[in-house]
């Protein structure tokens, strides 16, 4: 038995290095897809552009938009007219306009009341309420400033002080290039199994199996196994280039866990893959279903949509997903560098989830075959 | 061209999606739920932050500004208080807490004797748009607490005022972009994929002998399996906007022909690049991988969906360029939030059109009806 089930396991390995096109884009999807996401994706503000009208032309007024520094900011210039206020953000030149009235120099020398107005490219989401954020929070600290050095001393206010832990740029490469590197693994893992044992069913082979002496289960679980070696060889190789000399994560003891975490989510989501198979009679279909179950599971991960922010029943949903532990456990690993005595539960959780869904999965599709 | 050869290889092929049970439903039903996942998901506002206080002053003011944080329920969840430093950053690791305010000893005596005071925010980094959002909001918090001490001592009357005004989106409703732009995605992806699984499955079944052996020519041929994606994707354009107008009510500002218009020969360019890319791959499942990897990365990267065009470097910037995606989300965005205006319009529209006649001149030149 296990002679016939490595034959059928080097069969299907080597019938996925003959697929030319499959095999680059497999490659690629664990090398340069990855690499695009790190520096593609920037979610937080960064090189956000934006123009002036300044009407008051003072120093203090050049003084407060020095303020908006790179690299979040990058000035672009001053407008002359309040018409070319509307073109800019109309053609997405600029995040936002600031614009400064002509009596703020002499308004804020007198202690008065002082307007400026802020106009932000609604279009854009993320960065746009950042970039208000951020805004208020610079007008804010000129002024209390500006006041200090007039007073000559200083102002009885509460600073804020940040540390942001793991991240202290709070750069986004890393984060985007792991949870693309999730993605990928899952569509893979899905897509990959069911489109092995459909390709046997739609070009007839099915037959052959049936009157061999091998059985539906090794036929089934060779399947699985040839594309858990293959996913899991991609994850070692994107691990080594992207995420060790790419994003120089340090690849030591702790990243075995991590090896450990991706194995149990494979073995897991093959499960739901045999689930696909199982629901399939040809490729479209199979390829429609795969994304209908991808969809929701990249959803409920918690990735795109911050888990507080769900509605109440997604919350509860989550619990359901098997990519949230593996997930919450990669970050803590790779990110946080925690070590085996935080992450086992995320690694008991996923096998808590796994057994039942490739039971299942198993179930179905030998029904089905 | 022969369109009653075209007509025959369009009857069969919608007879065979009738047949299939399964995919019948599924070409209509995938678009909605990814109109549903996208709209709701890509929800990228970040509210009841959960978060913990170590109050290590504990007194009037401290807790005063402990109140700030706790009552302010639409951002912030207060999960109790810590005793120790390593106790909080304990409960961020764990996941627990994504935030920790430090309130140091001695905080209100530095205050009440004029000098400034300073409290700490400790963020969980992991999501980095998550923590830079909240930093934000701690900012404003802060900032709120300080002008109005202030002005209760009379050392400020008045102050700078920010009056941030959103344009063509008052409200900042990102459902607005998110829900709309869902279009850009689903009607570049699924029906490039249908596209390409329509002419490899020929391909990897070796019913394209039959073709290769017919007198239909390569355009009659290529030109009929597109028109079958074409009036599907077309279908499910009407659906989606329906929903997209109902279920996230969002605002349209431009004419419904034209954007429908506009809408057509955007699924002619994706059928278009979904058919060039069936001339390069053998099987099925590689038509699947490679499609969706092809046009994921152009329709939500390069599109300006998610982050701005402006904000790109200057590589990033020219290749938004060089993809059809960019151009139809400028109508997109015109239609929707912007208002219209037609100079606008018919450059993206030729753009468009010319993106098609490439994809599709080359399919065509590529496609063989023999074996290679």
């Amino acid at each position: 038995m296990l002679v016939r089930l490595t034959s059928l396991i080097i069969k299907e390995l080597l019938q996925f290095f003959r697929d030319k096109s499959l095999l680059i884009f497999v490659l690629y999807l664990f090398t340069g897809d990855l690499y695009i996401a790190a520096n593609g994706i920037d979610l937080t503000l960064k090189n956000a552009r934006f123009y002036v009208l300044d009407e008051s032309l003072s120093l203090n007024s050049k003084e407060l938009i020095s303020r908006f520094q790179p690299p979040t900011f990058n000035f672009q210039g001053y407008l002359i007219d309040e018409k070319m206020i509307e073109k800019i953000l109309s053609e997405d030149k600029a995040v936002a306009v600031i614009v400064i009235p002509k009596d703020f120099d002499e308004n804020l020398k007198n202690g008065k009341g002082n307007q400026i107005a802020l106009y932000v490219n609604g279009s854009e989401t993320s960065v746009g309420y950042l970039f208000a954020g951020y805004a208020s929070e610079i007008v804010t600290k000129f002024a209390l400033e500006y006041r200090k050095k007039e007073l000559g001393k200083n102002l009885p206010i509460i600073e804020l002080k940040q540390r942001v832990l793991y991240n202290q740029n709070t750069d986004s490469n890393i984060f985007m290039s792991i949870t693309e590197l999730f993605s990928v693994i899952t569509l893979l893992i899905l897509i990959l199994p069911a489109s092995a044992i459909i390709r046997e069913k739609t070009n007839g082979n099915l037959e052959m199996i049936m009157i061999s002496p091998i059985s539906i289960t090794e036929f089934m679980i060779s399947k699985i196994i040839a594309m858990n070696i293959v996913i899991i060889t991609g994850v070692v190789l994107s691990s080594i280039l992207i995420l060790n000399l790419l994003l120089k994560i340090p690849l030591n003891s702790n990243f075995f866990n991590f090896i450990i975490l991706t194995i149990l989510y494979v073995f897991t989501s093959s499960g739901l893959s045999m689930f696909i198979a199982s629901l399939s009679n040809n490729m479209l279909q199979v390829s429609q279903i795969t994304i209908i179950v991808l969809m929701p599971i990249l959803y409920l991960s918690g990735s795109w949509t911050p888990f507080e922010s769900m509605p109440y029943i997604f919350q509860k949903l989550t619990y359901l997903s098997p990519l949230k532990y593996y997930l919450e456990g990669s970050f803590s690993v790779i990110l946080k560098g925690l070590g085996f005595d935080f992450v086992y539960k995320y690694m008991l959780m996923i096998l808590a989830l796994g057994i039942p869904i490739f039971a299942s999965g198993a179930y179905f599709l030998k029904k089905r075959i | 061209m022969n369109t009653h050869k075209m007509k025959t290889i369009f009857i069969k092929e919608i007879k065979e999606l009738k047949r299939d049970k399964i995919s019948r439903i599924m070409v209509f039903l995938l678009p909605v739920v990814i109109l549903l996942v996208f709209g709701y998901g890509m929800a990228l506002d970040v509210e009841k932050i959960p978060f913990s206080i170590l109050d290590e002053d504990n007194t009037f003011t401290s807790r005063e500004i402990s109140y700030k944080f706790i009552n302010n329920y639409r951002y912030y969840t207060f999960k109790g208080y810590v005793k120790k430093q390593s106790e909080g950053i304990e409960l961020i690791d764990r996941n627990r807490i994504r935030m920790l305010l430090v309130i140091p000893n001695g905080f209100e005596k530095d205050l009440k004797n004029g000098r400034g005071s300073s409290i700490q925010i400790i963020e969980d980094g992991v999501f980095p748009y998550r923590a830079s959002i909240s930093k934000t909001y701690s900012n404003i918090i802060i900032n709120k607490f300080n002008i109005e001490k202030l002005e209760n001592k009379n050392i400020i009357e008045l102050f700078i005022d920010l009056r941030i005004r959103y344009w063509f989106n008052e409200e900042m409703r990102q459902k607005n972009v998110t829900a709309s732009g869902v279009l850009l995605v689903v009607l570049f992806i699924s029906p490039a994929i249908f596209a390409s699984l329509l002419i490899v499955k020929e391909k990897e079944l070796g019913s394209i002998y039959n073709i290769w052996t017919s007198s239909i020519s390569k355009k009659e041929f290529l030109l009929a399996k597109q028109s079958v994606a074409v009036m599907i994707s077309f279908l499910n354009y009407f659906i989606l906007f329906a929903m997209i107008m109902v279920l996230f009510k969002t605002p349209f500002k431009g004419s419904f022909i034209l954007f429908t218009i506009s809408s057509f020969i955007y699924i002619l360019v994706s059928t278009s690049l979904g058919i060039l890319i069936s001339t390069f791959v053998k099987t099925q499942v590689s038509a699947v991988v490679a499609t969706s990897i092809i046009c994921i990365i152009p329709s939500i990267l390069y599109s300006g969906y998610l982050t701005p065009i402006s904000s790109m470097t200057n590589e990033a910037f020219i290749v938004a360029h060089l993809f059809p995606n960019y151009y139809y989300f400028n109508i997109i965005k015109m239609s929707f939030l912007k208002g219209f205006n037609l100079n606008i319009f018919i450059k993206n529209i030729i753009i468009l059109m010319f993106f098609y006649l490439f994809f599709i001149s080359i399919s065509i030149a590529r496609f063989r009806k023999y074996q290679c």
